[in-house]
């Protein structure tokens, strides 16, 4: 079976209107079985979501697909052959693109370089750069990516660099086009341009397997749902057979019933935090200038905006990771100087960043020193690190959280995406954290989870913790927040209470100047 | 793809057992292949042998896992080395002479690791300076004549034994390096410095934006790293009796081979000491084997040359079976 013999083997011409099948696969890791006994039959012209909550197996299934790992058990049928040990290039060839859930951009190289990676233009022996640029650009406009051919990957966002991914396997012309997660950054408007492009695809008979934890998205674009829970096959069938109950109910095994809660009983105190004229020059940067806004005692305090708008900019500046030219930041009247988000840290100032992989975990460490890893201190005990009681308080987070890991021992690379992300709120909570920046907190959570982080938010702002939430997630932020300032192109265009919040109102300060 | 299984199998059972399996089957091998390999006699003098370079090993593990690197052990044993046998010279006490010596390594590993932080220079080119710089100040120092005399206490570290009553005397040195790999361990794995270091090597961006202060902990690595190579240097000088300031070439070659060898990664963020210890008793086995054996001195450096070699095509195997399973 590990032999690979695409051509030797026997095509089974079997159900021809599937592009792709699974059958029975099975996927152990150690200590984990991340896939048993799942089976799917993709169509070519319809878009199939896959739903299930953080760790269920999704990527490992996608993977798979896309021939990264190999299964143990089961089989694969593409185009009623059977395919078994191919290789991503391999793939590639058969007309297979995949947007993968974590994004491995080279971030030295240009967005065009990115996109035509291993398939650039040639002119003789060389690339060339102009037709490459060019098709890049025409791409980059037909999907109304607001980003320049030229431009360095290391200096777009995670968004940005979603954007420039889902171009690039747009661009692949393939029949099978997989989508983990493409949303799960972007915002509302870069959703429906997606979700436009999908369309086309599936009238040119395209298929499409989407993978999102946002279920109004599900049945905006849905065709066929199935619905996998613990590694395991749970139901199955057109969208038409489910509702947003039914399917979350598969999902978790349990009926969930919330819709961000904000408890708006909680007291709102004084001024913690005031920020004053906050700059920063064009050659630190350049992503915001003149901003000045104060967050209470037990607020949430909602950041709006399109990509690009330096909210995130705005936020890392403030915690000490960017460079600030000028302003002032008060800490309950006290004048703070931060330079390193080690100043932050110890004000009680946390910054959960949107970019887990590279702000917010050694991925090749494990879940134990990730967790303990901002409050190491706190578990020193006679010179040296209790371990044990980082593990107790690790368990509390992971049960708090639902975290789904096997053993703290185990690489973070090897946890699911949406787990990764809780381990990385876990690191912040388990100190003692009086201000906490969330910059999309709930990326990648499953809705189980996600409803449990907003519990928790709002728990964190009964106990007296004031947050700042940036969301690219509209109703998220209009839910939770008390209050909702708006950002375009580096600067405050508005400031929105709670009785005036609309999407409307949101939706046009996002895109007016000052 | 069965090319590539065979592949796959050999890297995962390698970051499995780890090399205690090869450490084993090295041991097995050469005790069949001399008879004198196994006896206490031989067994001491290997790793009185292994000592000053293991202890640079457990030094470089530091460098190696902060994600850097240090190519100036050789040159920089020389230069403390000879420096010591100087102030033993001048004082007579072995103390200050010690004492001396931990304070010149102090200051090369500050000023090592202040310029690659606060400049940003690649650590391999900072140590290449540091390198010629301190061949050319023993050079000044000595006036490129081996420094003698330094009596007979001096020699006690290097040679000297204890528990000589019992049937087997530890040598000193021997003493010295297991202290120190204790030392070592307990830093790497049991201190906040040392889960710092991990972080650092692992991914330096999010250890920044966890709020750790990682200039500081590059820095105070490169100077445990400066205290570590004095001690090497010391034990150098008085194993040979004399300070040569031409001595020591190629032991940070052998330093990093150990470190390799025990499975840390040189991308940074993954190795462990006992690795290095295991790695370093390999290197010296090996080494040991062909002086027993009658090895011609040539043949012996391009094995040495071909064990990294081995070591680095291993661990990026072992890397791929954890990528593709
Ligand atoms: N390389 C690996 N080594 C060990 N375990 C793994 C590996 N990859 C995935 N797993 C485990 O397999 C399970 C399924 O993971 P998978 O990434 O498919 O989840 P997912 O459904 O995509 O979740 P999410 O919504 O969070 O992205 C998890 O428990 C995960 O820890
Ligand atoms: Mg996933």
């Amino acid at each position: 079976m590990h032999v690979k013999n695409i051509e030797r083997s026997v095509a089974i011409m079997k159900d021809v209107q599937c592009i792709l099948e699974l059958k029975s696969i099975v996927k152990d890791f150690p200590g984990v079985r991340a896939l048993d006994g799942v089976s799917i039959s993709i169509r070519p012209g319809s878009v199939h979501v896959i739903c299930g909550e953080n760790g269920a197996g999704k990527s490992v299934m996608m993977k798979i697909i896309d021939g990264m790992y190999c299964p143990d058990e089961g089989k694969l049928y593409f185009k009623g052959k059977e395919i078994c040990g191919h290789t991503i290039n391999e793939s590639r060839k058969m007309g297979i693109a995949m947007i993968p859930q974590e994004l491995n951009p080279i971030w030295e190289m240009t967005v065009a370089e990115n996109i035509f990676l291993g398939r650039e233009p040639k002119s003789g022996l060389f690339v060339n750069f102009k037709k490459m640029n060019a098709d890049a650009n025409t791409l980059l406009q037909q999907l109304n990516i607001p980003y320049k051919a030229t431009q360095k990957m290391k200096e777009l966002s995670i968004a940005g660099q979603q954007l420039i991914e889902i171009a690039k396997a747009i661009s692949m012309s393939a029949e099978l086009i997989i989508m983990d997660e493409p949303t799960s950054a972007i915002a509302d408007h870069e959703v429906e341009i997606l979700f436009q492009q999908i369309r086309m695809l599936k009238a040119k008979n395209v298929a499409v397997i989407f993978i999102t934890h946002r279920l109004e998205e599900i049945f905006q674009i849905a065709d066929e749902i199935t619905v996998i829970r613990d590694g395991k096959w749970i139901s199955h069938g057109p969208v038409t057979g489910y509702t947003v109950d039914k399917l979350v109910s598969h999902m978790v095994g349990r009926d969930i019933n919330d819709h961000f809660p904000k408890d708006c009983t909680v007291p709102i105190g004084e001024t913690v935090l005031e920020v004053k004229q906050l700059t920063q020059d064009s050659k630190h940067g350049g992503r915001f200038k003149n901003i000045s806004f104060n967050l209470k005692k037990g607020e949430i305090l909602g950041f709006a905006g399109l990509i690009g708008a330096g909210r995130s900019e705005l936020m890392r500046a403030i915690f000490g990771l960017d460079p600030l030219t000028s302003g002032e930041i008060f800490l309950n009247g006290k004048r703070l100087k931060i330079r390193h988000p080690n100043d932050a840290v110890k004000e009680g100032i946390a910054l959960v960043s949107e970019d887990r992989k590279t702000y917010g975990l050694v991925l090749k460490r494990n879940v134990h020193e990730n967790i303990s890893l901002v409050n190491l201190k706190k578990f020193v005990k006679r010179f040296f690190i209790d371990d044990k009681n980082i593990d107790k308080e690790a368990q509390d987070m992971k049960e708090l959280l639902q975290i789904k890991v096997s053993d703290f021992k185990v690489n973070m690379g090897t946890l699911s995406g949406g787990n990764q992300q809780k381990v990385v709120l876990a690191k912040w909570i388990i100190g003692n954290v009086k201000i906490i920046i969330l910059d999309e907190p709930t990326r990648g959570i499953d809705v189980g989870a996600k409803a449990e982080i907003h519990r928790l938010m709002c728990k964190f702002a009964r106990e007296g913790m004031s947050i700042i939430m940036i969301s690219s997630e509209l109703p998220e932020v209009l839910g939770m927040s008390d209050r909702v300032i708006v950002m375009n192109n580096g600067q405050i265009t508005g400031t929105l209470a709670r009785p005036d919040f609309s999407q409307e109102k949101i939706m046009k300060l996002a895109t007016s100047e000052v | 793809m069965r090319k590539l299984l065979s592949e796959k199998k050999l890297g995962e059972i390698y970051s499995k057992f780890g090399i205690f399996i090869i450490l084993i089957a090295i041991i097995i091998i050469s005790s069949f292949a001399s008879p004198y390999f196994l006896t206490t006699g031989n067994l001491t003098n290997i790793l009185k042998q292994i000592a000053v370079v293991a202890i640079l090993a457990l030094s470089a593990t530091y460098i190696i896992i902060l994600g850097h690197i240090n190519v100036s052990y050789g040159a920089v044993i020389a230069l403390i080395g000879s420096f010591s046998c100087q102030v033993m010279v001048a004082t007579g006490n072995l103390l200050v002479s010690l004492l001396a010596a931990l304070a010149m390594g102090a200051f090369i590993g500050a000023i090592n690791g202040f310029i690659i932080t606060t400049f940003e220079i690649p650590a391999f080119i900072m140590t290449l300076a540091t390198t010629a710089i301190a061949r050319g100040a023993v050079l000044l120092m000595t006036g490129g004549i081996p420094v003698t005399g330094m009596g007979e206490s001096f020699l006690l570290i290097g040679q000297g034994m204890i528990f000589t009553n019992l049937k087997i005397p530890i040598p000193i040195s021997v003493l010295i390096l297991i202290g120190l790999t204790i030392i070592s361990w307990i830093i790497l794995s049991k201190t906040c410095f040392g889960r710092y270091v991990y972080a650092v090597g692992g991914n330096e961006k999010a250890a920044i934006a966890s709020g750790i202060k990682t200039k500081t902990v590059i820095r105070k690595a490169f100077i445990l790293d400066g205290v570590l190579t004095a001690i090497a240097g010391v034990l150098f000088v008085s194993r040979m009796n004399s300070g040569q300031p031409g001595a020591g070439v190629g032991y940070e070659f052998y330093a990093i081979t150990a470190v390799v060898v025990g499975g840390t990664s040189l991308a940074g963020g993954v190795g462990t000491i006992m690795g290095t210890i295991v790695g370093a008793l390999i290197v010296g086995i090996i080494n040991n084997i062909q002086i027993l054996l009658h090895v011609h001195t040539y043949w012996q450096q391009i094995v040495q040359g071909l064990i990294i070699l081995f070591a680095v095509i291993i661990d990026i195997l072992s890397k791929k079976a954890s990528g593709k399973r």
